[in-house]
Protein backbone atom coordinates (compact mmCIF):
# COMPACT_ATOMS: atom_id res chain seq x y z
CA UNK A 1 0.00 0.00 0.00
CA UNK A 2 1.02 3.14 -0.72
CA UNK A 3 2.14 6.14 1.25
CA UNK A 4 -0.74 8.85 1.66
CA UNK A 5 1.81 11.89 0.53
CA UNK A 6 2.26 10.28 -2.57
CA UNK A 7 -1.28 11.02 -3.67
CA UNK A 8 -1.30 14.42 -2.81
CA UNK A 9 -1.11 17.13 -5.91
CA UNK A 10 1.85 19.49 -6.23
CA UNK A 11 -0.32 22.31 -7.28
CA UNK A 12 -3.66 21.22 -4.92
CA UNK A 13 -1.49 20.94 -1.65
CA UNK A 14 -0.44 24.32 -1.04
CA UNK A 15 -2.99 25.75 1.51
CA UNK A 16 -3.94 28.90 -0.21
CA UNK A 17 -4.64 26.94 -3.31
CA UNK A 18 -6.75 24.32 -1.54
CA UNK A 19 -8.41 26.89 0.42
CA UNK A 20 -9.69 28.60 -3.22
CA UNK A 21 -10.66 25.01 -3.92
CA UNK A 22 -12.66 25.27 -1.15
CA UNK A 23 -14.98 28.13 -1.73
CA UNK A 24 -15.19 26.99 -5.50
CA UNK A 25 -16.09 23.29 -3.93
CA UNK A 26 -19.20 25.10 -2.93
CA UNK A 27 -20.33 27.82 -5.14
CA UNK A 28 -20.37 27.66 -8.72
CA UNK A 29 -18.04 30.85 -9.06
CA UNK A 30 -17.24 33.16 -7.13
CA UNK A 31 -15.27 36.52 -8.18
CA UNK A 32 -11.71 38.20 -7.04
CA UNK A 33 -12.60 40.25 -4.29
CA UNK A 34 -14.86 37.29 -2.66
CA UNK A 35 -12.10 34.86 -2.58
CA UNK A 36 -9.71 37.98 -1.30
CA UNK A 37 -12.11 38.26 1.26
CA UNK A 38 -12.99 35.14 2.50
CA UNK A 39 -9.62 33.98 2.62
CA UNK A 40 -7.97 36.58 3.98
CA UNK A 41 -5.59 37.24 1.35
CA UNK A 42 -3.68 40.28 -0.60
CA UNK A 43 -4.55 41.48 -4.51
CA UNK A 44 -1.53 40.07 -5.29
CA UNK A 45 -1.29 36.74 -3.21
CA UNK A 46 -4.63 35.56 -4.78
CA UNK A 47 -3.20 36.47 -8.43
CA UNK A 48 -0.84 34.49 -7.91
CA UNK A 49 -1.99 31.34 -6.98
CA UNK A 50 -5.18 31.68 -9.33
CA UNK A 51 -2.48 31.72 -11.39
CA UNK A 52 -0.85 28.79 -10.71
CA UNK A 53 -4.26 26.74 -10.48
CA UNK A 54 -5.36 28.00 -13.66
CA UNK A 55 -2.13 26.94 -15.98
CA UNK A 56 -2.40 23.71 -13.99
CA UNK A 57 -6.51 23.70 -15.79
CA UNK A 58 -7.64 23.75 -12.04
CA UNK A 59 -9.83 26.60 -12.47
CA UNK A 60 -11.28 29.23 -14.93
CA UNK A 61 -11.09 32.70 -14.87
CA UNK A 62 -13.41 34.99 -17.07
CA UNK A 63 -12.67 38.88 -16.92
CA UNK A 64 -15.71 40.74 -17.74
CA UNK A 65 -17.21 44.13 -17.65
CA UNK A 66 -20.09 44.62 -15.26
CA UNK A 67 -21.35 48.18 -16.67
CA UNK A 68 -18.07 50.30 -16.33
CA UNK A 69 -16.84 47.54 -13.45
CA UNK A 70 -14.35 45.02 -14.34
CA UNK A 71 -15.08 42.01 -12.66
CA UNK A 72 -13.05 38.54 -12.42
CA UNK A 73 -14.75 35.31 -12.19
CA UNK A 74 -13.38 32.09 -11.04
CA UNK A 75 -14.94 28.60 -11.36
CA UNK A 76 -13.62 25.29 -10.28
CA UNK A 77 -13.18 23.10 -13.31
CA UNK A 78 -14.16 19.14 -13.16
CA UNK A 79 -10.21 18.84 -12.96
CA UNK A 80 -9.92 21.32 -10.55
CA UNK A 81 -12.96 19.68 -8.42
CA UNK A 82 -11.50 15.77 -8.76
CA UNK A 83 -8.04 17.47 -7.20
CA UNK A 84 -9.45 19.27 -4.54
CA UNK A 85 -11.68 15.88 -3.64
CA UNK A 86 -8.20 13.26 -3.90
CA UNK A 87 -6.21 16.06 -1.41
CA UNK A 88 -9.06 15.90 0.82
CA UNK A 89 -8.85 12.06 0.92
CA UNK A 90 -5.23 12.01 0.92
CA UNK A 91 -5.36 14.79 4.03
CA UNK A 92 -7.77 12.36 5.72
CA UNK A 93 -5.90 9.60 5.22
CA UNK A 94 -2.62 11.17 6.05
CA UNK A 95 -4.45 11.99 9.63
CA UNK A 96 -5.58 8.69 10.03
CA UNK A 97 -2.23 7.05 9.48
CA UNK A 98 -0.65 9.15 11.99
CA UNK A 99 -3.42 9.59 14.73
CA UNK B 1 3.68 26.37 3.85
CA UNK B 2 2.24 23.10 2.13
CA UNK B 3 -0.99 21.49 3.48
CA UNK B 4 1.11 18.38 4.26
CA UNK B 5 2.94 20.04 7.54
CA UNK B 6 -0.43 20.07 9.32
CA UNK B 7 -3.02 18.19 7.67
CA UNK B 8 -5.17 18.43 10.56
CA UNK B 9 -5.35 22.23 10.75
CA UNK B 10 -5.33 22.22 6.99
CA UNK B 11 -8.24 20.63 6.82
CA UNK B 12 -10.15 22.63 9.90
CA UNK B 13 -8.97 25.57 7.91
CA UNK B 14 -10.47 24.28 4.02
CA UNK B 15 -14.08 23.07 6.22
CA UNK B 16 -13.88 26.90 7.86
CA UNK B 17 -13.46 28.44 3.87
CA UNK B 18 -16.33 25.58 2.88
CA UNK B 19 -18.50 26.88 5.76
CA UNK B 20 -17.87 30.57 5.00
CA UNK B 21 -19.09 30.44 1.22
CA UNK B 22 -21.68 28.71 2.25
CA UNK B 23 -23.00 30.95 4.66
CA UNK B 24 -22.85 33.67 2.20
CA UNK B 25 -24.64 31.25 -0.16
CA UNK B 26 -27.23 30.79 2.24
CA UNK B 27 -30.19 33.49 1.75
CA UNK B 28 -33.25 32.06 2.98
CA UNK B 29 -35.39 35.04 3.60
CA UNK B 30 -36.38 35.21 0.10
CA UNK B 31 -38.17 32.14 -0.29
CA UNK B 32 -39.12 32.10 2.75
CA UNK B 33 -40.91 35.43 2.68
CA UNK B 34 -42.67 33.87 -0.37
CA UNK B 35 -43.89 30.79 0.34
CA UNK B 36 -44.95 31.93 3.43
CA UNK B 37 -47.01 34.57 1.63
CA UNK B 38 -48.22 32.10 -0.91
CA UNK B 39 -49.16 29.28 1.66
CA UNK B 40 -51.52 32.32 3.35
CA UNK B 41 -52.69 32.58 -0.38
CA UNK B 42 -53.46 29.06 -0.35
CA UNK B 43 -55.41 28.92 2.80
CA UNK B 44 -57.45 31.82 1.30
CA UNK B 45 -58.69 29.52 -1.57
CA UNK B 46 -59.32 26.28 0.37
CA UNK B 47 -61.65 28.68 2.21
CA UNK B 48 -63.27 29.32 -0.90
CA UNK B 49 -62.96 25.95 -2.48
CA UNK B 50 -60.28 23.59 -1.33
CA UNK B 51 -60.50 21.99 -4.86
CA UNK B 52 -58.45 24.11 -6.51
CA UNK B 53 -55.88 24.34 -3.95
CA UNK B 54 -53.72 22.00 -5.83
CA UNK B 55 -54.36 24.16 -9.10
CA UNK B 56 -53.48 27.68 -7.07
CA UNK B 57 -50.01 25.58 -5.45
CA UNK B 58 -48.53 24.62 -9.05
CA UNK B 59 -48.62 28.22 -10.12
CA UNK B 60 -47.78 29.55 -7.07
CA UNK B 61 -44.67 27.34 -6.63
CA UNK B 62 -43.55 27.81 -10.49
CA UNK B 63 -44.00 31.60 -9.95
CA UNK B 64 -41.66 31.43 -6.64
CA UNK B 65 -39.16 29.31 -8.32
CA UNK B 66 -38.78 32.13 -10.88
CA UNK B 67 -38.62 34.55 -8.41
CA UNK B 68 -36.49 33.09 -6.52
CA UNK B 69 -34.10 32.17 -9.25
CA UNK B 70 -33.80 36.18 -10.47
CA UNK B 71 -33.48 37.02 -6.62
CA UNK B 72 -30.06 34.45 -6.47
CA UNK B 73 -28.88 35.81 -9.57
CA UNK B 74 -29.07 39.07 -8.94
CA UNK B 75 -27.73 38.41 -4.90
CA UNK B 76 -24.90 36.72 -6.73
CA UNK B 77 -23.71 39.60 -9.13
CA UNK B 78 -24.16 41.66 -5.57
CA UNK B 79 -21.82 40.11 -3.48
CA UNK B 80 -19.37 37.76 -5.57
CA UNK B 81 -20.07 34.18 -5.09
CA UNK B 82 -22.47 31.67 -6.03
CA UNK B 83 -25.90 31.49 -8.17
CA UNK B 84 -28.74 28.74 -8.62
CA UNK B 85 -26.66 26.15 -10.46
CA UNK B 86 -28.20 23.46 -12.84
CA UNK B 87 -28.21 20.90 -8.88
CA UNK B 88 -29.85 23.37 -7.37
CA UNK B 89 -32.77 23.90 -10.31
CA UNK B 90 -32.90 20.09 -10.78
CA UNK B 91 -33.50 20.31 -6.87
CA UNK B 92 -35.92 22.58 -7.20
CA UNK B 93 -38.03 21.05 -9.64
CA UNK B 94 -37.99 17.62 -7.64
CA UNK B 95 -39.19 19.08 -4.19
CA UNK B 96 -42.37 19.35 -5.75
CA UNK B 97 -43.17 16.06 -7.51
CA UNK B 98 -42.15 14.57 -4.18
CA UNK B 99 -45.02 16.52 -2.61
CA UNK B 100 -47.38 15.88 -4.92
CA UNK B 101 -46.39 11.66 -5.00
CA UNK B 102 -46.34 12.16 -0.92
CA UNK B 103 -49.33 13.79 -0.72
CA UNK B 104 -51.10 11.13 -3.19
CA UNK B 105 -50.03 8.19 -1.43
CA UNK B 106 -50.47 9.12 1.93
CA UNK B 107 -54.08 10.72 0.63
CA UNK B 108 -55.20 7.70 -0.76
CA UNK B 109 -54.85 5.44 2.02
CA UNK B 110 -55.24 8.26 4.88
CA UNK B 111 -57.46 11.17 3.53
CA UNK B 112 -57.12 14.42 3.56
CA UNK B 113 -55.47 14.45 7.42
CA UNK B 114 -53.09 12.02 5.43
CA UNK B 115 -52.31 14.43 2.63
CA UNK B 116 -51.82 17.16 5.20
CA UNK B 117 -50.07 15.29 7.31
CA UNK B 118 -47.78 13.78 4.66
CA UNK B 119 -46.95 17.60 2.92
CA UNK B 120 -46.10 19.01 6.11
CA UNK B 121 -43.30 16.06 6.82
CA UNK B 122 -41.80 16.24 3.47
CA UNK B 123 -41.21 20.46 3.57
CA UNK B 124 -40.41 19.95 7.01
CA UNK B 125 -37.66 17.31 5.88
CA UNK B 126 -36.46 19.39 3.38
CA UNK B 127 -35.81 22.18 5.82
CA UNK B 128 -34.17 19.93 8.07
CA UNK B 129 -31.69 18.96 4.86
CA UNK B 130 -31.47 22.78 4.38
CA UNK B 131 -30.61 23.38 7.88
CA UNK B 132 -27.95 20.41 7.53
CA UNK B 133 -26.16 21.60 4.43
CA UNK B 134 -26.10 25.29 5.47
CA UNK B 135 -25.58 24.96 8.90
CA UNK B 136 -28.89 26.97 9.43
CA UNK B 137 -30.13 26.87 13.23
CA UNK B 138 -33.06 28.53 11.86
CA UNK B 139 -33.79 26.46 9.09
CA UNK B 140 -33.72 23.51 11.81
CA UNK B 141 -36.09 25.10 13.73
CA UNK B 142 -38.56 25.79 10.69
CA UNK B 143 -38.36 22.45 9.78
CA UNK B 144 -39.22 20.94 13.24
CA UNK B 145 -42.20 23.62 13.64
CA UNK B 146 -43.93 22.61 10.29
CA UNK B 147 -43.56 19.36 11.09
CA UNK B 148 -45.20 19.59 14.65
CA UNK B 149 -47.41 22.27 13.78
CA UNK B 150 -48.71 20.38 10.79
CA UNK B 151 -49.17 17.04 12.77
CA UNK B 152 -50.89 19.00 15.98
CA UNK B 153 -53.56 20.15 13.38
CA UNK B 154 -54.22 17.34 11.96
CA UNK B 155 -55.14 15.80 15.48
CA UNK B 156 -57.55 18.88 16.33
CA UNK B 157 -59.13 20.51 12.93
CA UNK B 158 -61.94 18.66 11.30
CA UNK B 159 -61.50 17.43 7.65
CA UNK B 160 -63.36 20.01 6.08
CA UNK B 161 -61.07 23.02 7.14
CA UNK B 162 -58.16 21.16 7.65
CA UNK B 163 -56.32 22.36 4.44
CA UNK B 164 -57.31 25.59 5.26
CA UNK B 165 -55.99 26.03 8.45
CA UNK B 166 -52.66 24.48 7.82
CA UNK B 167 -51.73 26.31 5.07
CA UNK B 168 -52.52 29.29 7.42
CA UNK B 169 -50.47 28.06 10.57
CA UNK B 170 -47.73 27.06 7.96
CA UNK B 171 -47.66 30.28 6.03
CA UNK B 172 -47.84 32.30 8.91
CA UNK B 173 -44.73 30.44 10.70
CA UNK B 174 -42.60 30.78 7.45
CA UNK B 175 -43.80 34.37 6.63
CA UNK B 176 -42.36 35.34 10.57
CA UNK B 177 -39.01 33.15 9.93
CA UNK B 178 -38.05 34.69 6.72
CA UNK B 179 -38.73 38.10 8.37
CA UNK B 180 -36.77 36.99 11.05
CA UNK B 181 -34.01 35.90 8.28
CA UNK B 182 -34.07 39.18 6.66
CA UNK B 183 -33.24 40.93 9.81
CA UNK B 184 -29.78 38.76 10.72
CA UNK B 185 -28.93 38.75 7.29
CA UNK B 186 -26.05 40.36 6.48
CA UNK B 187 -26.03 40.22 2.41
CA UNK B 188 -30.10 40.35 2.04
Amino acid sequence: MSHPTTELDDVVHQRVRLGILAVLAEASRADFNFLRTTLSLTDGNLSRHLQVLEDAGCVEISKVFEGKRPRTWVKATKRGRAAFARELEALRALVDAHG
Amino acid sequence: MNAIDDPVSTLTEVERARARTRASLNSVWYPLVLFGAASLGAAAVAALDVKWTGVYWLLAYGACFLAVRRYAVARASRIGVGELDSRGVRLWLAFPLVLIVAGTVAGTAGGVRGLVMANGVVVGAWYLLVARWAGSALMAVLGIAVILVTAVLAAVIDADNLIAVANLAIGAVLLAGGLYARGSDENP
